[in-house]
């Protein structure tokens, strides 16, 4: 009997399926994301036999990696540690004339530790005596484009290093240009600063997390280097993809909520219209029960099938944004939506069904001979209507009078719409903030704002390259800076990180990086840590923290800032100069801040100063500098929100498709009677569309000022991982307009299509009636 | 000689029943003069209600033409048809039909919308009417909070407002009781003698009896067409027996 329903419900079921799905696509695509990344990890990680832990030695002597490598030894919870010299590269890399942009260190080939990689491409070994071949990480390859049989040219302020890409390989700690990937290589040239990684495998049985602790135990002290576990490398590179997936998760549940309402006034008017056939089942014998069945399996049927549906499509979602984390770790984005699917499909149904069975069920309460013969009771008051002739009986009166008299009936559309415009406005405005973040990598690295900045890796060609550049007439203001010096703690029980990255200026008073509490350091004694690092350390502004600068000299600062990053994810802090040398710490300038007195400038004077300097600096814009971090942040967000905004799109479109569908059929006999005395079709059509306008534009009025408040709280929550207290939004006001025109564009475009009936209102029914 | 309001021409109305047509309105000439009360009767299915759509535009012919003070409304567009609503005729239906989220001051009042009229003429129609139809002290109250006469009272109103040239009624009386019924066919009588052309589909005697014409239809044709004389100037029993015996005799 329930297939009876389709024939007469064919508008309602397809609207009901298409919210359905598309709801079920935004959540299984999001639930798909969240968990189709840990399986392939662990996968590499088991196929890579993967250490444990990599440290990274900070000292340049072989001696104070072998201090470590024994040290890591005599523990129990460690079955060996491998030690391999590499080199940061400090210095641009270039294929051709690409400049290839990722953190990388040019490791030494050693079989025991890169015997297993997973080989994309090419070879997987180097030859022992092949000084000119290299094996690069996928992720590099990826992000650059770059093919077998490419020259890959490390710039070195002795002179160019050059290889010959051999193959392309995938390791658990080289999947992200963001954080250190391994170039392989078969020694590291003696020009390079070579240093020592120590690759540690625990014991079967043991965790890194058991490493930590057994060393934290026994050598309560600082540790001259740095330490990370695959399991942070991997989480580390999959952040920016969680925090996407969360606010999709996010946008699906409450696009799904908004649709539940959409769908319980339409069974609601459905089990009006049904009520006298529902009666009449009654006469004749059925029970509510069976009533209930029929109803139930009926909207079973379509939840059931467009949730499956649903599944299937949000496959292609999670494919989008899973294709470029799959490539840089070699899978072919096999992505298993089904397994995710099927608890979907299961909650999407109970909760669907929950709310239909809560309207269904009050079937029970018809009573055929109320119901046969049109009986109901009403007593309800309401307001009298003023205004003039014209206004109160115009298309607009007509609206405005639905709108006064109606306020109940109101609210669902106006959640609908404010829910709409809101996820879209999120939407756009993330877009927007992602767009604009290497522009403002200042603030979101916590960098100054400078036009040019010139790095320079050999600290002897440092005051050469500023004198340079200040005798150049453009150029108003150098600024010295230190880029990611280290510092180290003891590192002992309840301290979150051994070391932390340190941006050094001479005085902060003219550089006006942001702090989010207190001040950037004004004395030599004071210190401006993270967000993250006061949360992982407990401290606060006024507390004291001890610290080693240099490796060795122990000093205590006063913490009088706060500011956030998303440099080493977090991990930094901010010291002035003279920290260092007042004490006789040594200290390298490594990069200058250039303002510009013209930004018109810019681009000639890199183009002069790249000339110039040639190898003893790297020449970029600001915009530029760590960009890989950037890319890394920002890259997952341009390729997952626009579908999210076609997604949402869609369901607001439809969702108001169906209230201005239930109105049209709600007041089909008030149309019918304002058709009888008089109204045309096109009169009706725009009381809609007034109707639907004004709706349209209060929630634009509220939802934009709504999504500006609460944008910055709910990205700062996604962001809890970097300590993020502030996330200022980057407004584009012409976009913002754009969006919500299209919005209220979306309402209008909605409610013609399903007016599209009030052509068909037929006055005879209202006659038979 | 009295003036044709409404004259049909070979009109002919079917509808397609499980793919079958069945004829309704069968080439039906037919003319309604104006001043007249026409009542329009026959027994169930017999097309009187379809014949009413047909003469008050509110339905399109199958073939055949109507006129409507002159002019075929069977060629109108939806916007002249429109027109035609507003400015020359009413409708009063059984169910009433009332907006229900308006009030009694505010239906009334609705018709109105896009007329000519200033607003001083349309309030003074308006209360001349309500206190024609005793609705004055009911002006503020909402459809729901009325009874079934006082409705169908302000359903007349509004269909009065504008001044139309014919007020079509569909067995307006059908959903009312007795006391309700007979006022409301008081009302009739009064506009129809302030010169109102009326045509009125009923099945009920009492209510034919008010008009001064009634034709009965049969199978989608006129079988019958008497002439009385206006209600009240003869004898009611006599009246009575006359219409009585005229639907016996069509087989009423």
């Amino acid at each position: 009997m329930w297939k009876k329903l389709f024939r007469q419900r064919k508008v309602q079921t397809i609207m009901i399926f298409l919210v359905i799905l598309l709801c079920t696509a935004l959540l299984n695509g999001a639930m798909t994301i969240l968990t189709s990344i840990d399986e392939p990890y662990e996968r590499l990680k088991k196929e890579c036999h993967t250490p444990d832990i990599t440290v990274f030695s900070y000292s340049e002597e072989k001696e104070g990696a072998n201090r470590l490598e024994q040290r890591f030894k005599k523990l129990s919870s460690v079955e060996k540690v491998i030690s391999i010299p590499y080199s940061y590269i400090e210095d641009d890399m270039y294929v051709g004339d690409q400049k290839v942009e990722a953190f990388s260190d040019l490791v030494k080939y050693d079989k025991e530790v890169y015997g297993s990689i997973r080989v994309i491409e090419g070879d997987g070994v180097i030859k022992e005596g092949d000084k000119s071949s290299c094996l690069i990480p996928a992720c590099v390859k990826n992000e650059f484009d770059l093919e077998i049989g490419d020259t890959l040219t490390v710039k070195n302020p002795q002179g160019d290093i050059n290889y010959i890409i051999r193959g392309v390989f995938v390791e658990p700690y080289s999947t992200s240009t963001a954080f250190d990937s391994a170039i392989l290589i078969d020694e590291v040239p003696t020009v390079c600063k070579i240093q020592y990684l120590l690759k540690i495998y625990a014991k079967e049985g043991s965790t890194a997390e058991d490493v930590k602790n057994d060393y934290q135990e026994q050598y309560p002290e600082q540790f001259v280097g740095f330490l990370e576990s695959v399991d942070d490398v991997m989480s580390n590179g999959l952040i920016t993809i969680n925090i996407v997936a969360a606010v999709f998760l996010a946008i699906g549940c409450i696009m799904l909520v908004v649709s539940c309402l959409i769908i319980n006034f339409m069974i609601r008017h459905a089990m009006i219209t049904d009520a006298k056939t529902i009666a009449v089942y009654k006469t004749i014998g059925y029970q509510t029960n069976d009533i209930l069945k029929m109803y139930l399996t009926f909207y079973f049927v379509i939840v059931l099938f467009a949730s499956t549906l649903g599944i299937l499509v949000s496959k292609l979602i999670s494919k989008v944004i899973l294709s470029g984390i799959f490539d840089n770790i070699g899978e072919n984005a096999a992505i298993n939506s089904i397994r995710t699917g099927i608890p979907c499909i299961i909650i999407v149904l109970v909760f669907v069904l929950t709310i239909i069975f809560l309207i269904i069920r009050k079937t029970k309460n018809i009573k055929p001979v109320y119901a046969l013969n049109g009986l109901q009771s009403t007593n309800t008051k309401k307001k009298k209507m003023h205004g003039n002739v014209n206004t109160a009986f115009s298309p607009f009166g007509i609206a405005i009078r639905n709108i006064v008299r109606d306020k109940k009936g109101i609210i669902g559309i106006l959640i609908t719409a404010i829910v709409t415009v809101f996820s879209i406005n999120f939407a756009m405005i993330s877009l927007d903030v992602a767009f604009s973040q290497k522009e403002k990598n200042d603030y979101w690295l916590g960098i100054d704002a400078s036009d040019v900045i010139i790095n320079v890796t050999d600290s002897s060609q440092y005051d050469y390259v500023k004198s340079i550049v200040e005798k150049d007439e453009r150029v108003e203001k150098v600024l010295n800076v230190v880029q990611d010096e280290r510092i180290l703690f003891d590192w002992k029980k309840g301290v979150a990180s051994p070391s932390l990255s340190t941006f050094i200026y001479d005085e902060y008073e003219t550089v006006q990086l942001p702090v989010i509490e207190g001040h950037n350091p004004k004395t030599k004694e004071e210190i401006a840590i993270s967000t993250k690092v006061a949360d992982d350390f407990g401290k606060e502004i006024g507390d004291y923290i001890e610290c080693y600068l240099g490796y060795q000299y122990k000093k205590k600062f006063l913490i009088t800032g706060i500011f956030q990053t998303y440099y080493q994810l977090g991990d930094a802090c901010r010291l002035r100069s003279d920290s260092y040398t007042a004490d006789d710490i040594p200290l390298n300038y490594n990069s200058c801040s250039i303002y510009l007195k013209s930004k018109e400038d810019q681009k000639n004077f890199i183009h002069d100063m790249k000339e110039i300097l040639g190898n003893k600096g790297q020449v970029m814009p600001r915009t530029e500098a760590f960009s890989s971090i950037m890319n890394m942040i920002i890259a997952p967000q341009i390729k997952g929100i626009p579908p999210v905004i076609l997604l949402v799109f869609l369901i607001g479109g439809i969702n108001i498709f169906c209230i201005v569908m239930l109105k049209n059929a709600n007041n089909e006999k008030n149309n019918g009677i304002y058709k009888c005395i008089g109204y045309s079709t096109k009169d009706l059509l725009l009381s809609n569309l007034y109707y639907v306008g004004m709706i349209g534009l209060v929630a634009i009025i509220i939802a934009i000022p709504l999504t500006i408040a609460s944008y910055g709280s709910i990205m700062s929550l996604a962001l809890q991982v970097f300590g993020f207290k502030k996330y200022p939004i980057t407004l584009n006001v012409i976009h913002l307009l754009i969006t919500n025109v299209s919005s209220f564009l979306l309402f209008i475009l909605s409610t013609v299509i399903s007016s599209r009936s009030l052509h068909h209102v037929d006055v005879r029914d209202l006659i038979m009636d | 000689m009295k003036k044709t309001i409404i004259q049909t021409q070979l009109l002919c109305k079917s509808f397609i029943t499980d793919g079958e047509i069945n004829n309704i309105i069968k080439n039906m000439d037919l003319n309604i003069y104006e001043g007249d009360f026409t009542v329009i009767m026959g027994s169930s299915g017999s097309g009187k209600s379809t014949l009413l759509y047909s003469l008050s535009g509110m339905d399109q012919v199958t073939t055949g033409k109507v006129f409507f003070d002159g002019e075929d409304i069977t060629r109108m567009k939806e916007k002249e048809i429109t027109k035609l609503r507003k400015e020359k005729l009413g409708f009063v239906f059984q169910g009433i039909n009332l907006i229900p989220n308006l009030n009694v001051y505010e239906n009334i009042l609705s018709p109105t919308y896009k007329t000519k009229k200033d607003r001083k003429q349309i309030e003074k129609r308006i209360q001349d009417l309500m206190e024609k139809l005793e609705l004055t002290n009911h002006k503020s109250k909402f459809p729901n909070q009325m009874s079934g006469g006082q409705k169908q009272r302000v359903a007349i109103c509004r269909a009065l407002i504008n001044e139309p040239k014919v007020l079509f009624a569909d067995e307006p009386t059908g959903a009312l009781n007795s006391s309700q019924g007979d006022s409301v066919l008081d009302i009739f009588t009064k506009v129809h003698g302030d010169g109102q052309s009326v045509v009125m589909v009923t099945h009920d005697l009492k209510a034919a009896l008010r008009g001064n014409r009634i034709l009965y239809i049969k199978d989608g044709r006129i079988d019958g067409d008497l002439a009385l004389a206006e209600y009240g100037t003869d004898d009611l029993a006599q009246r009575e027996e006359t219409v009585y015996k005229f639907l016996k005799a069509k087989g009423w």
